[in-house]
């Protein structure tokens, strides 16, 4: 199993080179592929049309130079201005609500992908990096990629521009429309040159922002300990050290790309005085006319607009890349094809799923008889830490009790067992059929867990407890019971339905602890799976907790704990030390023949 | 608009103060800019006029001369403006971000218990990012472009009196109408821009509760929760987007009443000789010049939206106070405290009462231990202790000096408070330890470390007190709370409360630990907070906590020769449990 799980990640770092951002684009681009045709109308339109004010403005000058009196071709050329106008005016308005509602499906679909993918990996390791850099994936490189796919309409209206123009130009004067389209070639030359190092300022700047903004969410989330430090100035200082780093590093990511688009900007002077060099033979043999030199350096304006947003398309694409490449952490495999995956994003109440009935599943999973644990392993890459080489099984209806030191390697045994960390080595039999994927099996109705520190969301209790399931479907009251959470909810102002979390109640680490215990009878799994959930209880609490269990005890249990009343109750224990399995079996024999038992046991 | 303008003035003078001379600076590049600007549409006049005159073709091809170096000229000065204000965007709006972390943190608990982290973190990045367009674009471009304005109605003016005035006029209507469309657009910004947080705020919450979502296979309600949020969202974007996009509309509108301007007015003064063909050509190449800074009016107007929705929450957290009251201050210089609770009362929200008329005394140096179920009000007690927040009546003193007349900084350094909740930094072992401040030597903290018998435990790290602690990166509950314990030891405290300290340790740990304590404790006053019995083993006196309530209280020794006490009880229940 370790050797076929590193050439998978071998395989994975090698794909993660590689991301061919517009088969990605493509891949979006017809995720909804009316909305996006009518949208690229819309623009194409609105792109276009500004040659019709070029040709206005050509005739207007002809019409002055070819004599000194009143004609009525200046009313008809300002009736049509105020036409093109008012035409103009609808066409951005529509253009604007299909580019906002197309804009904001490219970037849910990004995000409910992401999200999906840091829901499906192994709860422990979800995410490579801390939640503050996560979520500025989720706003900033999300957006990036949201901007090109919008701006590939502009690119194809752009290009219709180009096309139309050239051929009114070419029809003009061929020598001065080879001339204005030089420095264009130039302009995508130099971008080419500097784009490299635009990328890698471009990282740069962005894990700037990422420490920043990641340091800020660790600071708001230790405030009582800072604040009981009373050390806010030497945090502030860390901050403010990030802070400059990040200034540096966007200076030069802003001071490349205004450098660029100078560049670019200066391509319609450049090409202005160009057509003037060039026009002023031409005109005083009058074989231009001042209508022609108008057309010209108005055409001109928007071709080099075109060449600056062009390299500006590149460069936002090479930044993609980038953004690609780092949202693809979260998703499956890190493989950047997921994040575009064409899953369904429901953007109306219709389109969402119904709550779970666990009655239906149960029937079709095979109940639980043993489960056998071979040589797991896990190791953390950032310490040596981890377990190694742990073997155990457990019969049905049968109390396990892991112990040991701090840092023996307990809760990571849970998880790596339960599928929370992804599996490394060894292998977990259910009834003597092999489990490839625990992160997978392990969940209710066949397994369910109560983390050390449980997190709660801001909604009611209830719904934290139901977490999904239909209230129908499950015996809420005992799971409620069980969980010693009854005389709690009393004194709730609203019972169940109390809100929880920074805008509700703040509910105490103990309370926080049962609902999470309550969560998971309420799921009725066959493997239950405990982290030590006595840290935050107090004895009576917990000794009832435990009583209530036993009285209705269908299920396995697997239990963290060092207590001796959790002790007490084992049908089997298990010593770790060091991270591995240090000794097994009756809490009595245990006593009589392993120090660390009695160390643990204590006098 | 008025007011939000009044708050730009604001934070304008006190975070510009610091910038005068690179402000200067700037100001001349852009007028050389503006300069070359108003120069270059008047070369191609001169051009076309002197076409039709019949100047000789070497002054047309010295014009066009002229007419590119000034262009490249320009750009330069550009690019030294963007890095002018780039300087001073940044330096700003991160001494602006400090200002408003260093505020927050000022806050009392309540603000926290209201605001998840990753909801103030969107406020305080995001909206001063929104505002840092505000400051490096808004000052540079606004004034150039107003500067722009002005100097072409001057030159046109001086040109042909009639069409400067037109322009005058046009100019005026233009923005007038302009500014008229800006509408809600606040409103909407604003709306958009909360539930943008409010979507930051549940991914954070989510993605930090994985371990429970996925153990309990809720992640298919979970992403049904995120559905109905992007469902809430979508709306609101499209109004916010589309009050942008109606600048822009309003502006096409007022292009083609312009180009009817030129081609009516332009096409009358040349009919009646007024002006030369040069002078018509001038028109429209200074109506496209105006075109650009009117568009870039639209986006630093939708900057200026922006900002000002930002300013307004900005200024809503800066002038969120500490509820904590601050009275003249005394110091406390004693060596060692004693503590006095006096019929305090306490809620977190109105009408549900967690602590009821509760009145103790601790003397100098003596251990109290606090024994309750949970919910029943220790940690809050703790928590006033230690000034998160104040009583709502009754009153808490040290050595007989009230709290609230003890300077916030000398009560930090005189209490120590250790909870169960740990969290860490993505730092070092060191940052962890002594919160960054860079005074403490790395031999104190070892010194420290090996006196609370972890050496074992230190010499396991791969980097010692470099190694970088990563989110999920191994390291147990156990193990951090130590690191908090090791705080606690290099700070010298001289009131200790330990809240349920040693609850994640394991018995063997747990005994080293106890064995420091001891040490600890040694002459210092010290509140235990348990609800094992075990843990207040060393405490002098003893008080047992029921639903916010004084139940008992006393000597230890005391307590225990009384059989009717509730100590006793629960001690009798306590050698119950381990003979069962």
């Amino acid at each position: 199993m370790e050797s076929t799980m590193n050439q998978k990640e071998k395989e994975n770092k090698g794909k993660e080179a590689k991301i061919h951002v517009l088969k990605l684009f493509w891949k979006m681009m017809t995720y909804k592929p009316g909305l996006y045709l009518i949208n690229c109308i819309l623009w194409a339109l609105i792109h276009v049309e500004p040659l019709i004010l070029g040709l206005i403005f050509k005739q207007f000058f002809n019409i002055l130079n070819h004599n000194r009196t009143f004609t009525f071709d200046l009313i008809g050329i300002v009736a049509i201005t105020l036409a093109y106008a008012a035409g103009r005016m609808i066409n951005i308005y529509s253009g604007a609500r299909i580019d906002t509602r197309h804009r904001f499906i490219m970037s849910a679909l990004l995000r409910r992908n992401m999200f999906e993918g840091i829901l499906k990996k192994p709860g422990a390791s979800s995410i490579p990096c801390s939640s503050g850099e996560a979520l500025n994936c989720f706003r900033d490189d999300v957006e990036t990629i949201e901007n090109s796919i919008s701006w590939t309409l502009d690119i194809i209206g752009n290009i219709m521009f180009v096309i139309v123009a050239l051929v009114i130009m070419l029809s003009i004067n061929v020598n001065i429309t080879l001339l204005v389209f030089t420095p264009l070639v130039l302009v995508v030359g130099i971008v080419q040159l500097l784009s490299s190092k635009l990328k890698k300022y471009r990282t740069d700047a962005r894990e700037a922002t990422g420490m920043v903004t990641g340091a800020m969410g660790e600071i708001f989330g230790a405030v009582q300990a800072i604040k009981v430090a009373g050390e806010e100035d030497n945090v502030i200082q860390y901050l403010n050290v990030l802070n400059k780093k990040r200034h540096k590093m966007m200076l030069k990511d802003t001071l490349l790309s205004q450098t660029l688009d100078s560049i670019f900007y200066n391509t319609v002077s450049l090409g202005t005085g160009f057509i003037l060099l060039l026009a002023a033979g031409l005109m005083k043999n009058g074989d231009m006319t001042i209508g022609d030199l108008s057309l010209f350096i108005y055409y001109l304006s928007f071709i080099s607009d075109f060449t600056s947003f062009f390299g500006w398309f590149i460069a936002n694409n090479r930044q993609a890349k980038v953004s690609f490449s780092r949202i693809a952490k979260f998703v499956k495999n890190g493989l950047p094809e997921e994040t575009v995956k064409h899953n369904p994003v429901p953007l109306n109440p219709k389109g969402l799923m119904e709550e779970e009935d666990l009655s239906v599943d149960t029937d079709k999973i095979s109940n639980l008889e043993r489960i056998e644990v071979n040589n797991l392993g896990y190791c953390y890459e950032a310490s040596e830490n981890g377990i190694h080489d742990v073997s155990f099984h457990m019969e049905k209806d049968s109390f396990t009790v892991i112990t040991g030191r701090i840092g023996s390697g307990k809760s990571t045994l849970l998880k790596a067992l339960i599928g929370l960390l992804p599996p490394q080595s060894g292998s977990i039999k259910w009834n003597g059929e092999s489990i490839d994927k625990p992160e997978e099996f392990f969940v209710a109705p066949h397994c369910a867990y109560t983390p050390q520190i449980p997190n709660l969301i801001s909604d009611s209790v209830k719904n934290n407890i139901l977490f999904g399931l239909s209230e129908k479907s499950v015996d809420l009251e005992e799971a409620i019971h069980s969980a010693v959470l009854e005389q709690d909810l009393k004194g709730f102002d609203d019972g169940l339905d109390t809100l929880i979390g920074p805008k509700g109640m703040k509910l105490s680490g103990g309370q926080i602890q049962r609902v999470a215990v309550a969560r998971m009878f309420v799921r009725n799994p066959q493997l239950m799976v405990f982290d030590d959930i006595s840290s935050a209880l107090d004895v009576e609490t917990e000794n009832k907790l435990w009583s209530r269990l036993f009285e209705k005890r269908k299920a396995t249990c697997l239990v963290v704990s060092n207590r001796r009343s959790a002790l007490k109750q084992a049908d089997q224990i298990i010593v770790m030390k060091d991270g591995r399995i240090y000794a097994k079996g009756k809490l009595e024999d245990l006593l009589e023949s392993c120090d660390e038992m009695q160390a643990i046991w204590g006098g | 608009m008025k007011l939000s303008f009044n708050k730009y003035k604001n934070l304008l003078s006190i975070y510009l103060k610091n910038s005068k001379w690179l402000m200067a600076g700037l100001a001349v590049i852009m007028t050389g800019s503006i300069i070359i600007q108003l120069m270059n549409p008047q070369i191609v006049s001169w051009f076309i006029d002197g076409i039709g005159a019949g100047k000789p073709t070497k002054m047309l091809i010295a014009a066009a001369a002229i007419f590119i170096a000034a262009a490249f000229g320009q750009q330069l000065l550009d690019i030294v403006a963007t890095y002018l204000s780039q300087n001073i965007g940044w330096s700003t709006t991160n001494q602006l971000r400090l200002d408003l972390v260093r505020h927050c943190l000022g806050l009392d608990m309540t603000y926290f218990k209201e605001h998840q982290s990753g909801e103030i973190v969107e406020r305080i990045d995001g909206d001063v990012t929104a505002l840092f367009n505000f400051f490096s674009k808004l000052l540079v471009s606004f004034l150039n472009n107003i500067l722009l304005m002005a100097g072409i109605i001057l030159l046109l003016i001086i040109k042909n009196i009639t069409v400067g005035l037109t322009f005058t006029v046009f100019i005026i209507l233009a923005l007038i109408v302009i500014f008229k469309t800006q509408g809600k657009a606040v409103e909407n910004y604003k709306n958009n821009r909360e539930i943008t947080a409010k979507f930051y705020g549940f991914l954070g919450e989510h993605i930090a509760s994985t371990e429970d979502i996925r153990a309990n296979g809720a992640g298919n309600y979970i992403m049904n929760r995120f559905y109905a949020l992007l469902q809430k969202w979508l709306p609101l974007r499209v109004t916010a987007n589309l009050s942008g996009y109606k600048i822009w509309i309003t502006l096409v509108g007022v292009y083609g009443i312009g180009n009817v301007m030129i081609f009516a007015l332009g096409g009358y003064l040349w009919y009646t000789n007024q002006i030369t063909i040069g002078t018509v050509y001038l028109m429209i190449n200074y109506m496209q010049l105006i075109e650009r800074p009117l568009e870039q009016l639209k986006e630093q107007l939708q900057d200026i939206q922006k900002a000002s929705a930002s300013i307004i929450r900005i200024e809503e957290m800066l002038q969120m106070k500490s509820k904590l009251e601050v009275v003249n201050q005394e110091s406390i210089k004693n060596e060692a405290v004693s503590l006095q609770i006096n019929k305090v009362c306490f809620e977190y929200e109105e009408n549900s009462p967690v602590l009821k008329d509760v009145s103790f005394e601790l003397p100098m140096g003596k251990i109290l231990g606090i024994l309750g179920h949970t919910g029943c009000g220790k940690t809050t007690l703790a928590r006033l202790i230690v000034r998160f927040y104040d009583p709502v009546s009754g009153e808490i003193r040290l050595n007989n000096v009230s709290l609230k007349s003890i300077a916030q900084r000398d009560l930090r350094d005189i209490i120590a408070y250790v909870t169960q909740d740990v969290q860490l930094f993505h730092a070092s072992v060191r940052d962890n330890i002594t919160f960054f401040n860079n005074k403490i030597e790395d031999e104190v903290i070892l010194k420290t470390i090996y006196e609370m018998g972890l050496g074992d435990w230190y010499e396991n790290l791969g980097e010692g007190l470099n190694t970088i602690l990563k989110p999920g990166g191994g390291m147990s509950s156990g193990e951090a709370q130590l690191l908090t314990l090791v705080r606690v030891f290099l700070k010298n405290p001289k009131l200790v409360i330990l809240d349920e300290a040693s609850s994640r340790l394991d018995p063997v740990t747990e005994k080293l630990v106890d064995r420091a304590f001891e040490k600890l404790l040694l002459g210092r006053s010290c509140i235990i907070i348990a609800h094992r019995l075990g843990t207040v083993q060393k405490a002098d006196n003893i008080m047992i906590l029921e639903q916010g309530r004084v139940l008992e209280y006393g000597v230890r020794e005391k307590l225990l020769e009384d059989s009717q006490s509730k100590l006793s009880e629960l001690m009798k229940y306590g050698i119950e449990e381990v003979l069962v």
